[in-house]
């Protein structure tokens, strides 16, 4: 049995592992998640006596670790490397046969019987056409499995795996882990693996330690510490999990959203009445009682050209004044227009998805080139288009519908001309849809 | 190692060793060489207790005993000797393109040798004694600098190396302008370019110890050295200790050298290339790897220098043949492991 107690690992200033505790019994598999850089390798590298422990006590069979000799804590754990080139190129069978190391005098070569025992691990994990191979040609998946049956050669105890699913293809993961399973049950061999996927760990493992922070935030049986909350807290990242075959599954709560259809797109030439229009649509919404949020920004023409222009939030009618023209361009927005910092931040809340009712349509006037770059409102589009169920109308300049288009991977319901005579009637049978 | 591989190594050191028995400029028959052997031992003999050498012995005797043979002993040990560690050393650092200069190590033969050519009274073996000083100060300097800076990194080792080694040269660079440029500064030059033409027993003496006790350890740790290939990590997790390890094969790997260096001058190319050869021919086990690079670099080192004392009216210092059949056989070999599709070692 294998005992870790209060484990603390120091470097320099910086903890690494505080507190740390955990017991192995043979037989046992115990999957170590955590985001990069919490001291997952460090903990292995304690048990390998590479990394100094600053406090806490590590036993195996009720003897401390570093009273056994380097080559009886060899023999009792084994470690499988992440992959590595090695600089010279040996064998496959050569590689493996190394796992005899601890087990030879400091002088002593490996004989025969060495050998034959190398070639019988290789075989036993399907690997034995592979002796021959030269290491550093092997793909990734038998370079695993040759290293693993190092490891295997070197110690039936312990062993311990440091991300051995890197670089392995989807078939290879499962190989893989499913070997040092079979491994687990039929020769009582404890493993300590360290894994990235919680999938895989809420798969293979009988314990699961989670490291947040250099500390323990969970540690357990599988099924106990398995929960997607544990997981949402670990990689900070909010998760949820799905009953698939008898087997929880585990994924982030937001994926990349695919083609938003749900959209319209409102475009038209300056003065064509894309504003009018919509604004007679936000009437007849009220009127209908369907929902509607967003924002709409009616102007005051002067000279044939925008000169002014208010802010509406349509969540409440409240109504700011937005921009007005100056005749500097502004270097930061690029434009010839006075942004309110009170419009702004009306505009910015009027575009906050907070109490979002599933059939709300939401007015977004209008995308313009500075939303593009991702300025002005361009951040909150995405995460709108994100919600369930809601419909979209945005107003685009004609000449940047495509653009627009491409940048949020939309598929619009319909593109409609605001000078036509039926623009508002299209909308009106969008919005009821 | 196959048989194959053996009865080959074999013949090849045989032959040759034959051919350079008789390679001379002075021609010695094949019953005086007979006869020339009988004799060895009373030689030897005289030499070792310093008492007058036998007086009955013919020139031809006298030639093959006191010129050609220790040359040709000598020859054998300090190509196997810089073979040996190069091999060492490249395993060590898990790099083939290492040679036993990395660490300073020659550099500081070399400006010990320059320092005992420029110091007043100072005779053969005062130069000698001082290249072996400083080359194993040079190398106790960077392996005690990188040690102090980390926990033995290689990256650090290198580097360590670098600097101590440029320290040096910048110091013979001095001793070279301080050199008078009639006497001195000739000689200097000369030594820099290595040869073999003053051999002697006392220089057989003088390597035979630390290149046998060197050879000796590096054999028996040459399966480990396989095992520190892999890394540091790996090695450790496979019981070994490899920052104390990796010290110890390169403190005697530097003292093989220094050795090597101090009673011939510098002589390029053996160390980093013949194990390189080796490998290209057996693969990177270093339980073949360290006899057959070690029997190799004696062999190569005599052909060159065989070569070297016989080929033209003048002779040419050795560490110019070395480069020049060194470095076309080596480009012979890439280009044959090319065409084969093998992967470079």
């Amino acid at each position: 049995m294998l005992e870790i107690n209060k484990l603390c690992c120091n470097l320099g200033e910086r903890t690494i592992l505080q507190d740390v505790s955990l017991s192995l019994k043979p037989g046992e598999f115990l999957a170590v998640l955590g985001a990069n850089g919490v001291g997952k390798s460090t903990l292995l590298n304690c048990l390998l006596g590479s990394a100094d422990i600053t406090q806490g006590t590590l036993l195996w069979q009720g003897c401390p670790l570093e009273r056994m000799s380097r080559s009886e804590r060899a023999r009792t754990l084994a470690l499988v490397p992440q992959q590595q080139e090695v600089a010279f190129s040996f064998s496959a069978e050569q590689m493996v046969l190394m796992g005899r190391t601890p087990h030879l005098g400091a002088f002593q070569s490996p004989s025969q019987t060495d050998l034959h025992h190398a070639r019988r691990t290789l075989n036993e994990l399907g690997a034995g056409h592979l002796a021959r191979c030269q290491f550093n040609q092997l793909s990734g998946g038998e370079r695993q499995l040759v290293l693993l049956a190092r490891a295997m050669l070197q110690s039936e105890s312990v062993l311990l795996l440091d991300e051995p699913t890197n670089h392995l293809d989807f078939r290879n993961r499962y190989h893989i882990l499913n070997t040092v399973k079979q491994r687990c049950r039929e020769h009582g061999t404890s493993v300590i693996a360290i894994l990235h996927d919680p999938n895989l760990a809420s798969m293979y493992a009988d314990q699961v330690l989670m490291l947040a922070q250099a500390h323990t935030l969970a540690y357990g049986p599988s099924a106990d510490v398995m929960t997607s909350q544990n997981i949402s807290q670990l990689y900070g990242l909010p998760t949820c999990s799905h009953r698939v075959m008898d087997q929880e599954i585990f994924m982030p709560q937001s994926l990349p959203p695919s083609s938003a259809t749900n959209i319209a797109i409102v475009t038209g030439p300056s003065g064509s009445g894309k504003t009018t229009t919509l604004m007679a649509l936000y009437a007849h919404c009220q009127q209908q009682k369907q929902p509607v949020r967003g924002i709409l920004c009616p102007g005051t023409m002067r000279d044939g050209r925008r000169f002014s222009s208010e802010i509406i939030n349509l969540a409440d009618g409240q109504r700011r004044p937005f921009g007005q023209r100056t005749d500097e361009l502004d270097p930061i927005t690029n434009t010839r227009f006075r942004f309110d910092p009170h419009g702004l931040a009306l505009g910015q809340q009027a575009l906050s998805p907070t109490s979002h009712h599933p059939d709300t349509t939401w007015i977004m006037d209008e995308v313009g080139p500075m939303e593009l770059e991702g300025q002005g409102y361009g951040s909150t589009l995405a995460p709108l288009l994100a919600l369930p169920g809601g419909k979209h109308i945005w107003v685009v300049r004609p000449d940047l519908v495509e653009r627009v288009v491409q940048r949020w991977q939309l598929q619009p319901a319909a593109v409609i001309d605001a000078a036509d005579s039926d623009a508002l009637t299209q909308l009106k049978e969008f919005v009821a849809l | 190692m196959t048989t194959k591989v053996r009865l080959c190594t074999l013949w090849t050191l045989g032959s040759l060793l034959l051919l350079a028995l008789f390679m001379g400029r002075y021609e010695i028959g094949v019953q005086a060489i007979f006869q020339s052997f009988a004799r060895l031992p009373e030689v030897l003999y005289c030499l070792a207790s310093r008492s007058p050498l036998p007086e009955d012995l013919t020139p031809e005797q006298q030639v093959f005993l006191l010129l050609r043979l220790p040359r040709i002993v000598l020859a054998l040990l300090i190509g196997a000797g810089l073979a040996l560690s190069g091999a060492v050393y490249q395993g060590v650092f898990r790099n083939p393109l290492v040679s036993p200069d990395i660490l300073g190590v020659t550099s500081g033969c070399v400006f010990g040798a320059a320092l005992g050519l420029l110091w007043p009274q100072g005779g053969w073996l005062w130069v000698q004694a001082c290249a072996l000083l400083f080359g194993l100060a040079a190398a106790f300097a960077s392996m005690t600098i990188a040690a102090r800076l980390g926990q033995g990194s290689l990256l650090l080792l290198i580097m360590t190396g670098i600097i101590v080694g440029s320290m040096f040269s910048a110091g013979l660079m001095i001793l070279k302008t301080l050199a008078d440029p009639y006497g001195e500064l000739p000689a200097i030059v000369f030594w820099l370019m290595g040869s073999l033409s003053a051999a002697s027993w006392s220089n057989v003496a003088q390597v035979l110890p630390l290149a046998l006790f060197g050879y000796a350890l590096f054999h028996l740790y040459r399966y480990r050295l396989n095992v520190l290939c892999l890394g540091d990590r790996p090695s450790q997790s496979l019981g070994l200790d490899p920052v104390k390890l990796r010290y110890g094969l390169i403190a005697m790997a530097s003292c093989v050298v220094a050795a090597c260096v101090a009673s011939v001058g510098q002589i390029a190319w053996i160390g980093l290339v013949i194990p390189h050869m080796v490998r290209t021919f057996t693969g990177s086990d270093h339980l073949s790897l360290i006899p057959l690079s070690t029997l190799f670099g004696g062999a190569f080192l005599l052909l060159s220098d065989s070569f070297a004392r016989s080929a033209f009216a003048v002779e040419v210092p050795v560490g110019i043949v070395t480069s020049l059949i060194g470095a076309p056989l080596f480009a012979y070999l890439l280009f044959r492991r090319q065409s084969q599709g093998g992967h470079h070692a």
